[in-house]
């Protein structure tokens, strides 16, 4: 398949970006104009695979097409119809998805995916995310989909194997088609139940890029900024959704110290030990001023104002706050809570605000961090008041720890204890409860109670970062 | 599109579907309450739901037929029962 306008080949590297940019372009487009075409997921990835494929075998010999969405279309669709042609061959009759006429129509007469006929990357996502696919089929489909992953690097991203999560992607597509999910926007009364489920989805999407081992193969893609365009995207297709917002600021804070979270053999850098003029001040600023207008939007949601942007003069510095390593690590500040096994993913349809709420105190927390100057000079009585907030709201005991670790820092050493009574009931499993309680121990002038509490937390310990940290905390015990 | 609703649990009068299945384009073609289940025959079969329902969601009180444009449309019409749960999917063919 030639373009006779199309230029002439060039070298090798910028057929490489031609086709990095496209599908970084057109990839969730596709699938859709061809799930909108055809109602069958399954050809649909397909066939879009199929089409990059042969982009990449034919764009070198015969130059890049002046619209290369457009050639992947046209290739894309002969796939399809050749897949058809095949089964009505065997007489195979698949089942296909629920699809009105009118997005058949537009998907069909279709011949620039750049130029925007229909709302198909909005309605894919709705898919993607749709109650009733399971929570795990959710995000593969997801990151298939709409992100572009391969099952290979969603399969390392989620933690199974690759044959597993090929045959779980083979079913969710089956089901799309067969029990009646249509590929549809929902209704104005459902859409905001409905944008919770896809923003619990987009976060998971995100918080599974930060999994340790991830790292040492890096993918084709930061999945920081897929979720942060992901959510652009929404935001501008369904403008002034709170949890859209919400989020957006949230993963804009987290994404701001993706060049100081990992030191350079891999370890995890402590969040008070992180280079802070390596932080990204646009993003933190963008979040900033997403958290006002949400302030300013919703006076009976969440108190208390969003931080200056600019970050300000250092307060006052606190003895022993460079030991406090591991208490300022908690909760949302280095390791996004929702990522947590322990925090509820699901939400019921009638808290349609709340995760709003809670992604909004979440981001708040974030933009306390990320504007401070200096790790002394962190706002720790505002920290509490959000965790109190946040606890009220999703009763977690993650959030309560890491609640407690804030009080003590704004408080004193025995407010934070006296919150983290009864916690390892609730948190078994946590080396976190013990390590903090170890050195809320230590603060307080107990070192007989935080050596035995450091020991706990060095059973129950998996980070290789945060045990040499605990073992050393242990060790200054010993030599006091 | 046509549908199977199988209640669970539920109470014998119909929760206000009739109601709200004019509203959305839903067709009920038939709701029958069925017998206790000492009247009943065990036929055992392989659910591939993602969320199927179980004798925990309660003892098969009821069929529904149900003609509907989506999976979404069904959704909407079921009642919000507390102590009932459905199982829904599409008929075959």
């Amino acid at each position: 398949m030639t373009d006779a306008a199309a230029v002439p080949a060039r070298a090798h590297a910028s057929v490489d970006d031609a086709l990095a940019d496209a599908w970084r372009t057109h990839w969730s487009r596709l699938i859709g104009l061809l799930i909108g075409q055809f109602a069958r997921p399954d050809l649909a990835e397909d066939a879009v695979s199929d089409a990059f494929e042969s982009a990449a075998k034919h764009w070198p010999d015969d130059g890049i097409p002046t619209n290369p969405g457009a050639w992947l279309l046209t290739a894309a669709r002969r796939r399809v119809l050749d897949r058809l042609r095949s089964e009505s061959v065997l007489r195979r009759k698949e089942p296909l998805m629920v699809i009105d006429d009118e997005m058949r129509a537009l998907a069909a007469a279709a011949v620039d995916p750049g130029a925007h006929v229909a709302d198909e990357q909005l309605r894919l996502v709705f898919m993607c995310c749709h109650p009733a696919l399971a929570p795990d089929d959710r995000v593969a489909l997801t990151l298939r989909f709409v992100v572009g992953l391969t099952t290979a690097e969603i399969a390392r991203l989620l933690l199974v194997q690759e044959t597993a999560m090929a045959a779980r992607l083979t079913r969710a597509k089956k089901r799309l088609a067969s029990s009646g999910i249509p590929f549809a926007t929902p209704p104005a009364a459902r859409l905001d139940e409905r944008l919770d489920v896809v923003a619990t989805v987009v976060y998971l999407a995100f918080t599974s890029g930060y999994h340790p081992g991830v790292g040492d193969v890096p993918l084709r893609v930061d999945l920081g900024d897929e979720a942060i365009r992901l959510l652009r995207a929404l935001d501008g297709l369904l403008p002034g959704r709170g949890v859209v917002r919400a989020l957006l600021a949230l993963l804009l804070l987290q994404h701001s110290r993706r060049d100081t979270r990992l030191d350079p053999s891999g370890s995890l850098v402590l969040l008070p030990d992180q280079d802070r003029s390596r932080w990204h001040r646009d993003e933190i600023a963008e979040a900033v001023g997403i958290l006002r207008s949400l302030d300013a939007a919703s006076p009976s949601g969440v108190p208390a104002s969003a931080p200056d942007p600019q970050p300000r003069n250092a307060a006052r510095p606190r003895p022993g706050a460079g030991a406090s390593g591991l208490l300022a690590a908690e909760g949302s500040a280095d390791a996004p809570l929702a990522g947590s096994d322990d925090i509820e993913v699901e939400r019921s349809a009638h808290r349609t605000t709340a995760l709003t709420q809670e992604y909004q105190l979440q981001a708040l927390i974030a933009a306390e961090h990320a504007t401070a100057p200096t790790a002394d000079a962190t706002r720790w009585d505002v920290i509490a008041a959000f965790y109190a907030e946040l606890e009220a709201l999703t009763e977690s005991p993650v959030v309560r720890l890491a609640r407690a670790v804030a009080v003590a820092e704004a408080s004193g050493p025995d407010a934070g204890l006296s919150l983290l009574d009864g916690l390892e009931d609730a948190l078994p499993r946590h080396h976190r409860v013990p390590a903090v309680r170890a050195e809320l121990l230590v603060r307080a002038g107990h070192p007989a109670a935080a050596a035995a509490a450091y020991r706990q937390a060095l059973t129950l310990v998996t980070n290789p970062t945060e045990r040499t940290h605990l073992e050393s905390r242990l060790a200054a015990l010993g030599d006091a | 599109m046509r549908f199977v609703v199988l209640e669970r649990g539920t109470t014998a009068d119909d929760g206000g579907l009739a109601a709200r299945a004019a509203r959305c384009g839903v067709t009920v073609l038939a709701r029958e309450v069925v017998r206790p289940s000492e009247t009943a025959t065990t036929v055992l079969r392989r659910l591939a739901l993602d969320r199927p329902s179980d004798e925990h969601d309660g003892p098969l009180a009821g069929v529904l037929l149900l003609d509907a444009p989506d999976l979404d449309a069904v959704l909407d019409v079921l009642p919000d029962s507390t102590t009932g749960a459905f199982e829904v999917r599409p008929v075959a063919g």
